[in-house]
């Protein structure tokens, strides 16, 4: 099994925001076409995992978090249950464990 | 005889003041979260309802809201033990809360006001300041 892929969402951006480049530049779907989803196809090919550290991120809004996880099912046609097995969320504070069961819930909606 | 009964007498009441203190650091604590969900329900209702003139006000609306979430969500890891039975049920309507007020076209180009949000931000505040009260209920019982 290969090592853990590690992904600071911070490298991406602090304050990540909205769907799409109409909306900024730190959007859900820059963040999922560029950082995760290469990640995830590495991942599921090398049958390690990936990682994703929520810390040091000055929140999120559900718009960016529901466009970069759910649309890596949606869009990218990641599978819910192959996405889940590899895709490790650390929230990395006390108040980032909302964003977690946020993430977790828009994937099982797609 | 007499000193032991004093004694006994000292130790009741040390610890039962520093309960009944803890107690009520516990209430003003539910207190604070209620007033947090009361700001979050205007920002987000102000914000869905499209009630501001330029898109800076709009954006600043979605900085507020944003910024004032993240910082109630602190309550729920701080006073797990308080909200205790019913932490299940406060976390599902937190989720709840954070979908509606932060989801759909939220800080995106395409956002339009949506009435629809916002009745369901006004409807999901009411029942966490009702699941909040009944837990202060319960914390003036233990009082």
């Amino acid at each position: 099994m290969e090592h853990d892929v590690v992904i600071l969402v911070s490298d991406f951006s602090t304050y990540p925001s909205g769907r799409n480049d109409r909306d900024g530049p730190d959007n859900g779907e820059r963040f999922r076409k560029t950082v995760l989803l290469p990640a995830i196809k590495a991942a599921l090919k090398s049958g390690s995992r990936v990682v994703v550290s929520l810390a040091n991120v000055m929140s999120f809004g559900s718009s960016f978090l529901e466009e970069a996880f759910a649309g890596l099912v949606r869009h990218e046609s990641v599978g819910k249950a192959d996405l889940k097995r590899v895709l490790h969320l650390e929230p990395g504070a006390a108040v980032n464990e909302r964003y977690k069961d946020a993430i977790l819930r828009y994937i099982d909606r797609v | 005889m007499a000193l032991g009964v004093a004694l006994a007498a000292f130790v009741l009441g040390f610890f039962s003041a520093t309960y009944f203190a803890m107690r009520l650091v516990d209430i003003a604590a539910v207190n604070d979260h209620i007033e947090d969900i009361k700001q979050i329900e205007g920002i987000a209702v102000t914000y869905w309802l499209g009630e501001f003139g330029e898109e800076k006000e709009r954006d600043a609306a979605a900085h507020r809201l944003r910024g004032k979430l993240h910082a109630a969500a602190l309550f729920r890891s701080n006073f797990r033990n308080v909200i205790a039975k019913r932490f299940q049920e406060y976390v599902d309507l937190e989720g709840k809360l954070f979908d509606a007020a932060t989801g759909g076209d939220f800080q995106t180009d395409a956002f339009k006001p949506d009435p629809k949000a916002a009745g369901l931000v006004m409807v999901t505040c009411n029942e966490m300041r009702a699941l909040l009260r009944g837990v202060r209920k319960q914390l003036y019982w233990a009082h």
